[in-house]
This record gives C-alpha cells, sequence and structure tokens, in this order.
C-alpha cells in the first residue's frame, strides 16, 4: 500500500496528517455522499489512538456505517471501547467510537437545563417534543453539535473525529446551532402561546377562525392535541431558551477554534473534485479551517506498465486473453492519467491558500470493513 | 429486468447515497419510453440531479418533457403544503400567510409524516392522471425515492397515518395510497446498490425493513459492475507464479490481477445479494461516469432493454 503526500510544503513540513492528529483537538471530516468519510474518520481515530492519543471518533451517519467498519455494535450513544491493536514500543493511546443517537441528546439537554424535574417531565412528554426533537428539520445536526461539545468539554480525550452527513448538507450542519437558537428564541415561543399571532397583522376575527379550522384539521391528521400541546411546550421553552442560546454560541465558537481542523474526503473523479473544491471554497468563507484533502480510491501507482507492448498471442484463446488485457491496462491507463490531472488540479488550487494537506489513499480491492483492514488504512494515511 | 417494471405503473427506486440511484431512475425511463411507454421521472429529493445529468433547465413541480417520451417533475414541499392548506381552507391568501410564519413551519414539520403523506398523494395523482376520458396522461411513473434512511418512513405513511386516524377524509386518501402502495400489479420498489460489501449490507437490511411494508421488491439493480470479465481459466493463468500470459504482455499483468481482484470482489457480492434476496440482481456495466450525461444514460438503458447479453449471467470465477 502506498501513500503519497503531494503537497506537504504549506506551514513547514509539519503539515501532514501526523501533526493534526497530534496537535488538534478537534477533526471534522467533510465530504460528499460515497466518498468514504465514515471509513476515513475510523481510520484516523485508529491512527491518533496508535500515536498515544486519549482519542474519540463520533459518526452521525444514521446508516452507522461506522459500525460496520469498526466492527462493534453502538447502542444509544454510548462510548464503546475499540481495540487497537498496538506494537511494542508503540505509546499507549485508546479509542472510543460512539454514533449519535440525536433524540438521546435532545433529552439530555432537556433534562440539564431543566429549572425543576418537573419542568424536564413534562417536556419529555409532551408529544410536540416527542416529534419533534426527532423530526425537525436541522435537529439532528444541532444535536450533534451539542454532542460534540459535550464531548469535548469532558475533557475525556485529547482528540475527537467527527464524521459528517454527506456535503448536500454539511454547511447546514455547520449553521444549525444558528438556526435552531432563532427558532427556539422567545419571539418563536410568544408565537406559539398565542397562535392567531401566525397569521402576520394578527388577522380578523375570520382569519383567527381558519386558523382554529387549519390546527383542528392538523390535530385530526396528526392525532396530536397540537394546539394545547404546542402552548404547552411554548411555556416550557421559555425556560430553556437561555440555556440553548448560550450553549449555541459556545458551539459555534469551538467549531473555529485554532485546535479545531476540516479534512475533506473525496475520491478522484472530476466531478467529486469540483464538489470539493466548492465545500471548500464555502467551508472558508464561513472561517472554518480546512486543513486538507484526503483522496479517497485513488488507483495505486505501479498497476499501470511503462511501456506499451505489441501482444504476440499463438492461439485463438491466448488472443482473447490478449485483447483483455491490453483493454484493462489501457483502461487503467487512461483512469490514472485523469486522476493525475484531478489531483493535481486540487492540489494546484488548495495550495493557493499554501494550508492544505493532499493526502491519497488508494483503492482496495477489499473494503476497509474489518479492524485489521481499517488499522492498514490508518498506516497509509500517515 | 425492464419487464419487471414495466408491468407496474409506479416504480420507487430507492438505495444508499452514491450508488447511482438516478441514472439508474433516468436509464429505466429511457428504456421504457423506447417501448413508447409516457414515462414520468418524480425527483422527491431537493438535491436531485436529474437535470443536471440530462443536461436540461432545472424540474418543475409540473411534469416537462425532458427526454424523448420522458417527463419530469419535482416535488416542491411548501406547493404541496398550500395546495393541501387551500382545500382546508380554502382561501389561498389565508394558505399563503400561514407559509410564511416560521412557527407555522415548525408545526407542520413537527407534524409526523405530513411531507411524506402529501408527497405521496402527488406521486398518486399522477399515476392516476388521465388526458381525456379514457387515455392514461403517463404509463408508469418512476420515483428517484430518497436514500434509505428516508425511504422506509416515506412508503410507510399511509398505513402509519391509517393507524392514527382510521376514519374521516383523510383516512380514505390514506387507505387509497395504501391500496395503490401495497398492489403488486401495481407498484414496486427496486433497490440500487453497488458491488461493494458495506452497500450490500445495507441494501439488505433495507428489504428487509421494505418487506415488513409490504410493499413488493422487484430484483435489485448492482450499478457499476466492472465490464471486463476474465474467464475461470484465464484467471489461473493471471494468478499464477509466474503469469501465464501471452507474449510480451508482462508489463500489463499488474493492472491484469488488480481487474480480476476487483472483478472478483464485485462477484462476491453480487452473488450475496442474489443469495440473500432469492432474486437474481440485474447487473449494469460500469460507464464512463465524467461527464455524466445522455450518451452514458443511453449505454445504461441499452443494458436495461437490450439482448441481455451482459446479464446472461456469465461469472468467471
Amino acid at each position: 500500500m502506498s501513500v503519497t503526500s503531494i503537497s506537504g510544503r504549506a506551514r513547514g513540513a509539519t503539515a501532514t496528517v501526523g501533526h493534526l492528529l497530534d496537535h488538534q483537538s478537534l477533526i471534522v471530516c467533510v465530504g460528499s455522499g460515497g466518498v468514504g468519510k465514515t471509513t476515513m474518520a475510523a481510520a484516523l481515530a485508529i491512527a491518533a489512538a496508535r500515536r498515544g492519543r486519549r482519542t474519540a471518533v463520533l459518526t452521525i451517519d444514521p446508516a452507522r456505517r461506522l459500525q460496520d467498519a469498526l466492527g462493534i455494535e453502538v447502542v444509544g450513544g454510548a462510548p464503546h471501547r475499540v481495540r487497537v491493536p498496538r506494537r511494542s514500543g508503540e505509546p499507549v493511546g485508546r479509542l472510543d467510537a460512539m454514533v449519535l443517537d440525536a433524540k438521546h441528546t435532545f433529552d439530555t439537554l432537556i433534562h440539564r437545563y431543566a429549572p425543576s424535574p418537573e419542568i424536564a417531565a413534562r417536556v419529555l412528554d409532551n408529544r410536540i417534543y416527542q416529534s419533534l426533537s426527532g423530526t425537525l428539520a436541522g435537529s439532528q445536526e444541532y444535536m450533534a453539535m451539542e454532542r460534540i461539545h459535550e464531548i469535548v468539554a469532558s475533557a475525556s480525550y485529547d482528540l475527537l473525529i467527527v464524521d459528517t452527513p454527506p456535503s448536500q448538507h454539511a454547511l447546514d450542519f455547520f449553521e444549525a446551532p444558528d438556526r435552531m437558537s432563532a427558532l427556539l428564541s422567545s419571539r418563536a415561543a410568544t408565537l406559539l402561546q398565542n397562535p392567531s399571532l401566525m397569521l402576520a397583522g394578527g388577522g380578523s376575527r375570520f382569519a383567527q377562525a381558519m386558523l382554529t379550522t387549519i390546527l383542528r384539521g392538523l390535530e385530526r391528521f396528526t392525532g396530536l392535541t397540537l394546539l394545547r400541546d404546542l402552548a404547552d411546550f411554548a411555556g416550557s421553552l421559555d425556560t430553556y431558551s437561555e440555556g440553548f442560546r448560550t450553549r449555541a454560541a459556545a458551539v459555534a465558537a469551538m467549531l473555529r477554534e485554532p485546535a479545531t481542523s476540516y479534512l475533506l474526503v473525496t475520491t478522484p473523479e472530476p466531478a467529486r473534485i469540483v464538489e470539493t473544491l466548492t465545500l471548500r471554497g464555502e467551508l472558508a468563507r464561513t472561517h472554518l479551517p480546512v486543513a486538507g484533502v484526503i483522496v479517497n480510491r485513488v488507483l495505486p501507482a505501479g498497476i499501470v506498465g511503462s511501456n506499451s507492448t505489441v501482444p504476440r498471442a499463438q492461439t485463438p484463446d491466448d488472443l482473447a486473453f490478449a485483447r483483455k488485457l491490453t483493454a484493462v491496462h489501457r483502461r487503467y491507463a487512461r483512469l490514472a492519467r485523469e486522476e493525475r490531472r484531478e489531483i493535481a488540479r486540487l492540489a494546484r488550487q488548495t495550495n493557493a491558500q499554501r494550508t492544505d494537506v493532499v493526502v491519497e489513499v488508494p483503492l482496495q480491492t477489499i473494503e476497509p470493513t474489518s479492524l485489521s483492514r481499517l488499522v492498514a488504512l490508518a498506516e497509509a494515511l500517515i | 429486468m425492464i419487464h419487471t417494471v414495466m408491468k407496474r405503473r409506479l416504480v420507487f427506486v430507492t438505495g444508499k447515497g452514491g450508488v447511482g440511484k438516478t441514472a439508474t431512475v433516468l436509464a429505466l425511463a429511457v428504456a421504457a419510453a423506447r417501448q413508447k411507454r409516457r414515462v414520468l421521472v418524480v425527483e422527491v429529493s431537493p438535491f436531485g440531479r436529474v437535470a443536471e445529468y440530462l443536461d436540461t433547465d432545472p424540474l418543475t413541480p409540473e411534469p416537462q418533457e425532458v427526454a424523448p417520451g420522458v417527463a419530469a417533475a419535482s416535488i416542491d414541499p411548501d406547493l404541496i403544503l398550500e395546495s393541501f392548506l387551500t382545500g382546508l381552507l380554502r382561501v389561498r391568501r389565508l394558505a399563503r400567510r400561514l407559509l410564511e410564519s416560521d412557527t407555522f413551519r415548525v408545526i407542520t414539520t413537527a407534524a409526523p409524516g405530513l411531507q411524506d403523506f402529501l408527497t405521496l398523494l402527488r406521486i398518486a395523482e399522477w399515476e392516476g392522471a388521465r388526458t381525456g376520458i379514457r387515455r392514461r396522461r403517463f404509463d408508469l411513473v418512476i420515483v428517484d425515492a430518497p436514500a434509505t434512511g428516508h425511504s422506509v418512513p416515506l412508503l410507510g405513511t399511509p398505513r402509519s397515518l391509517l393507524k392514527m386516524l382510521p376514519v374521516g377524509p383523510l383516512a380514505g386518501s390514506a387507505r387509497a395510497l395504501a391500496l395503490l402502495l401495497d398492489d403488486p400489479e401495481r407498484t414496486a420498489v427496486t433497490l440500487v446498490t453497488r458491488p461493494e460489501e458495506m452497500a450490500v449490507n445495507e441494501t439488505l437490511q433495507l428489504a428487509t425493513e421494505l418487506m415488513k411494508l409490504g410493499v413488493t421488491l422487484v430484483p435489485p439493480v448492482v450499478n457499476a459492475v466492472p465490464q471486463l470479465r476474465f474467464t475461470r481459466d484465464e484467471a489461473r493463468r493471471l494468478r499464477a507464479d509466474p503469469p501465464i500470459i501471452p507474449p510480451n504482455l508482462g508489463p500489463y499483468v499488474a493492472a491484469g490481477r488488480f481487474s480480476l481482484a476487483r472483478q472478483q470482489a464485485a462477484e462476491r457480492q453480487v452473488r450475496r445479494l442474489g443469495r440473500a434476496l432469492g432474486d437474481r440482481p440485474f447487473l449494469l456495466p460500469e460507464v464512463a461516469t465524467h461527464p455524466f450525461g445522455a450518451p452514458a444514460i443511453e449505454q445504461l438503458a441499452d443494458a436495461f432493454s437490450g439482448s441481455g447479453r451482459w446479464n446472461s449471467g456469465r461469472q468467471a470465477s
């Protein structure tokens, strides 16, 4: 397995994945769907643990692929100790893996900020809350942020590595704290207490009657007693809003700390490279510090022969075989050229900022679904 | 494959993110259109790629022709909610005002399954749409359904709604939807995956959940299967040390062995998927994906409608 670091120049020779793993306290993996973010997060975490750091890896991916990759079952979001094989002489680090349980995190939050256990119980029993905490757009992202904050603040780990939802939502992800606190602001709560305010300008009696009708319609639809539950929920939330706001600000600050780095994960296909460069720009504009790019599934060096040759086949079988070999070789040679071009483009553009690490991970013929394969991948990343 | 799909009137295509759902949807649509079916492609996700792949204007909530015989439309959550509200309120202006309220948005987002229910209603409307008295507007509606995580709740909406609300006008719509989704003659679900272990794992998990819902699964589609296959004998010769290959081909051995390893890994996963689902998967060849556009879609459509050479079940090793 070979890995080429084609750009380690920025920040002197120190800008390597190893350097990030040794010095950062939060690393966030970002990228399009299906590029191997989850696997890379797991491999990075294994590498960090083997470098002696107390490491945690958190996956937000609802499909829970990290469980497959690490060969573990993670239930309810609790840390699960991964037995990372250690060579003699290696420092003693450790690795805990966790899967985000958004509902559980939200419930924990409600308990923590409740002025009294009774209020907490009332919110947790509220059906609006129950449905909101699971389904509200952005609540999962927001809870991920909460969980990240909780893990970092617990001081149980030197380094937390996080895997994020696919890039279409990546920015949603980072903006979630702001949106959530806006939503839970006292204005929203006031509206909830007096639903007729939803109609701009208060609305006529007719409009209010209509609103009541529509809410009844929704009640019939959902089986919830919406109005009562809403008023109740809003009333309880009022006592929470201050806590939520402070917390959201703390999370937003944590995402931009110098000890936080973002690693983009991509594959060398042109379309993915374009997406990666766009994403990189968006992160930079939002002042989220991108440390580098991991290019996953690059055709391994050495499978493309240097000379094209003319086959001398004797039998028809040989001829068919020779044709296949030639076709395979031609295809890989073309693919390798295309990949080199794309990676060079990526390196050129990211290097304009002179800050990025670019690491290539070769395409495997066997997927890294076992711990030992993840360890091999971890070695390749350093 | 194309026949099992074309027997139906409504086909949901789903699978893990990044496996090629949209490419499969479009290839199926083109293959069906070649057989003179009027096809509608419905894009459920706001981040859909149908327009990008076909190099057309962004999809609209009203079906527009995007390729010969193929129309496409997107689901606009605001629009379906508005028409639902207008139906309830009978005053469009009020519906609009409500929609502008953030708080109202919280309620509709929180109302479990409302969006999904409205999406399905819209799809069912297209499925039953007619032009003139007898003539159907579309023969086949293909839905580019959400990825793994969300497709089960989507397809399960009518049932969960009926449980909560067994009577009333909405229950009527829910019952009609459930009948449509459960009808093996009319509706089917196709799972798309890649010949990779993790992708297959997720597909099997999804298949189990969908079967619990009672929807009909047609054979899964395995996308991006390596096209070139070495025979068993060629595989043996490549693996031998030293390799037994035609003269002068030494420099190609590494590429050959790599390709063989990928081919065999892919075949293992295809077999595993087929065994677990008791159905032989339909294979789509690995095609040039950049730029992914009409030629690639035509190539995949060939595989769906073609002579079956690609899917003759020829397994090398």
